[in-house]
């Protein structure tokens, strides 16, 4: 009888070791006063990260739970690019929770079906109750808050959330220069057009639209107009207006026609070389100016490009070439051709690299980032990028928000940069940094009057560990913040629809706002990996690999561990 | 809508303060262990998908392929405690539960020959075998603690299962004149038996708890055949 208990209650306890350590070492990195991890390969290659999913998947990780939690931050990371770190926190917390409340009930542990009952529980909390509470509940505080501070806000509610989401994942000082660096480069990307538009362009070309250089100051990050390409010109002369270029995919000496037949080299040579000649012909006819190929030409090419004043570009990344095509609906000569007209060709002078700047008709900027180490480097651009897609994040839920509630007026379905910040604030879209939205949720989940109040309990119980692992060094602060907000909130309860509310409650370093709805959509993912994590009847351990990811998972009444010798 | 399938997880009652002590102590060592792990993760470390045999924590494996267990082999085990070869807490609780087990007749010399003393060290360890350590505090402690109650074992120098060699004379025995007698003789021969047992296990300690605990016995060894002279002395 005991054994058939020990074995029931593995499951949870299993969960429980795996997250504590994984938990350990992403609560060192939490938060402005987080440290970094600092990787190296026996190669001498390093890595500083503070990146929760960057450190996570840099673990070796083999145990099957691992790597399923792994697959959920991985997933969560993908749609928000926020908040893989208190994934992690939350979700330790809330398996330590349950652990818990099995000791208290005079069980000695958790018996499989009701462990899969309270998953099952949760799971409908996180579908039913949490957006209740949020619309309801969040979100008009949220509103008031933003209301409250609109003298502040009206302006820069963008910095404020790009400052939000930096100020806890790079250095201090990193972060002042990369906030401004991020703004210019949205608004000079932006110009005229529509926000949400910009956000979403910005954020799917990111890769094409940064680039990289190692070895200079953070100091030197700018915003360059157009598009660049870290590649130095072959052959080059100074181009300026309307220019035709030429985009190229394949060498030229390689496509030579249908029906040849081969005689000998000599013949052979002396037929390409008589195409090659036509084809360049060809294109002074069409007055093209500029050569971008994403291979090596052949010797005869730059000689011709020399003679005829023809700047030339070898080896650009396709993904480039592919972008500028989209943005300026060239002309197609043949499949492996296109022209496409560009503004301007410049050289470029990039700390030790030499690049080539294109000027292309549309509003398109390059970001271009600096860092001194290659790992401080990619901890930018994984930032940066994280910011764009966090505001896409902001903008495709006030926008799926808005088509769901049928008030708004539809014909005003495309709103302008101010509308949509403002409509951001007053749907109640952003929160003060720094553990609101845990301690609002908190607040809302014990006083709601619900069929299932264990559940409630403990989601409230296990939200309050992120404040707590962000406040880990000055404790008495966390009580402080945590006393004041609760008096605001009770404050602001009483208070009725349309009276001012005094907000006492307010951080001293400055405002930093992050998205209500990526904290909610944290939420859900947590929860959602509770109830997978929760629900693994059996562990098959296998002596081979069947694939790279080796668990399976069945739903069974018990749970045991069986060495097979075959697949 | 019933979503509670079971009814007894309608039961809340809090927790007592033993069940507290408990369920803390437990917290405690999962979070120590798991701070070690993610310590050793960040090493280069790769967890495993197994667990210990021993203790159930699952494995780490270092660069060179060797498995290690954080638990087992850098903090105090859980069962460590209760094993009578490495602590005498334990050990004495054990000698004590077997004499109320057996009843012995209650001697006409002294309480002292057939109680066990109150620790080999003189200073019982705090936190183990609180409940051991109170229930022999109840006979008050010798002066001169006479020698050991850590059992010993049968002649192959294992942990030992078997009642502890009562060193002082049984119980029943005229116990008038002690002049060579045989149990003396036999007496102090254990002791040296002992001795050189804990000897030799001192040369393979590799752990500083047993290393302690077997200086002490050593000194007790020595204590007790020193009392011994004295008595056949005298």
């Amino acid at each position: 009888m005991q054994m058939q208990q020990q074995l029931e209650c593995v499951s949870l306890q299993v969960c429980v070791s795996v997250l504590g350590p994984l938990e350990s070492v992403v609560r060192r990195c939490l938060g402005p006063e987080g440290g970094s991890v600092l990787f190296t390969r026996d190669t001498g290659e390093t890595l500083i990260s503070r990146h929760g999913q960057r450190v996570l998947s840099t673990l070796h990780l083999e145990h099957p739970m691992a790597r399923m939690v792994l697959d959920c931050v991985c997933a969560h990371a993908k749609s928000t690019g926020d908040g893989t770190k208190s994934f992690i926190l939350l979700l330790s917390a809330l398996l330590r929770a349950i652990q818990d409340s099995a000791h208290m009930r005079r069980k000695a542990s958790w018996s499989n079906p009701a462990l899969q009952n309270l998953a099952n529980r949760l799971m409908a909390l996180s579908r039913n109750e949490l957006d209740d509470i949020i619309i309801h509940q969040v979100t008009p505080y949220a509103s008031s808050y933003c209301s409250h501070h609109s003298d502040k806000l009206e302006h820069s509610i963008l910095d404020y959330l790009i400052s939000g989401y930096i100020s806890g994942r790079t250095g201090a000082g990193q972060a002042e220069i990369l906030k401004h660096i991020l703004c210019e480069f949205y608004y000079k990307s932006k110009r005229d057009q529509n926000t949400t538009e910009t956000i979403s362009f910005i954020h799917s070309h990111f890769n094409v639209l940064h680039t990289r250089v190692a070895g200079l100051p953070v100091g030197c990050s700018e915003v360059i107009e157009g598009l660049v390409v870290t590649r130095d010109w072959s052959v080059w002369t100074e181009l300026r207006g309307p220019i035709k270029a030429l985009v190229l995919y394949e060498s030229f000496g390689s496509s030579l026609g249908d029906n040849i037949t081969v005689c000998f080299q000599q013949d052979w040579l002396s037929r390409t070389e008589s195409i090659t000649k036509q084809k360049l012909a060809y294109l002074l006819e069409l007055q093209v100016n500029v050569v971008l190929s994403s291979v090596k030409q052949p010797e005869c090419v730059l000689q011709w490009a020399r003679m005829n004043h023809v700047a030339l570009l070898e080896c650009v990344d396709s993904d480039q070439l592919d972008f500028l095509c989209n943005i300026n609906f060239p002309e197609t000569l043949s499949h492996p051709q296109h022209i496409v007209m560009l503004k301007y060709c410049k050289r470029l002078q990039l700390g030790g690299l030499r690049c080539a700047q294109l000027g292309i008709y549309s509003n398109a900027h390059t970001l271009v980032l600096c860092a001194p180490a290659p790992g401080l480097l990619d901890q930018t651009v994984c930032v940066s990028r994280g910011v764009f897609l966090m505001l896409q994040h902001i903008t495709r839920t006030l926008e799926s928000n808005q088509f769901k509630s049928s008030s708004v007026d539809q014909s005003q379905c495309t709103v302008s940069s101010q509308d949509l910040w403002r409509a951001v604030m007053q749907a109640g879209g952003v929160l003060p940094v720094g553990g609101v939205f845990e301690f609002l949720l908190h607040h809302f989940l014990l006083t709601r009057h619900t069929s299932d109040p264990e559940s409630c309990r403990l989601l409230a119980e296990a939200l309050l560990c992120v404040p707590r692992a962000l406040y880990a060094h000055n404790h008495r602060r966390f009580l402080n913040i945590q006393t004041c907000f609760f008096n605001d909130l009770k404050k602001w309860d009483r208070t009725s629809v349309g009276d001012p509310v005094k907000f006492e409650f307010g951080f001293s370093e400055g405002l930093c706002l992050e998205s209500v709805s990526g904290k909610q959509q944290l939420v859900v993912s947590v929860l959602e990996c509770l109830h997978r994590l929760l629900c693994v009847g059996a562990v098959l351990y296998t002596r081979s690999l069947l694939r790279p990811q080796i668990y399976s998972e069945e739903d069974e009444e018990e749970e045991e561990e069986v060495h097979t010798n075959s697949i | 809508m019933a979503l509670n399938a079971d009814d007894e997880d309608f039961e809340w009652e809090p927790p007592s303060e033993a069940e507290m002590k408990v369920i803390q102590a437990r917290r405690e060592r999962q979070d120590k262990i798991s701070k070690l792990m993610g310590d050793y993760l960040l090493k280069g470390y790769k967890m495993l998908g197994e667990c210990c045999e021993l203790c159930g924590t699952i494995l780490l494996q270092d660069k060179q392929k060797k498995n290690y267990c954080v638990a087992c082999q850098e903090l105090d085990s859980d069962v460590d405690k209760d094993n009578p070869a490495l602590n005498a807490q334990a050990a004495l609780s054990q000698v004590r539960e077997r004499q109320l087990a057996t009843q012995p007749v209650p001697e006409s010399n002294g309480a002292s020959s057939s109680e066990p003393p109150l620790s080999i060290t003189g200073q019982p360890r705090p936190e183990h075998c609180e409940g051991a350590a109170s229930g022999l505090r109840g006979p008050p402690p010798t002066v001169q603690p006479t020698p050991l109650s850590i059992p010993t074992p049968a002649s192959n120098f294992l942990p030992p299962s078997n009642p502890p060699v009562q060193t002082t004379p049984p119980v029943g025995s005229s116990g008038s004149s002690l002049h060579h007698h045989p149990a003396l003789s036999s007496a102090e021969e254990a002791v040296l038996h002992k001795l050189r047992w804990a000897t030799q296990e001192l040369q393979h300690a590799a752990s500083v708890e047993a290393s302690i605990q077997l200086c002490n016995l050593i000194r007790g060894c020595a204590e007790s055949l020193r009392s011994l002279k004295e008595l056949q002395l005298s």
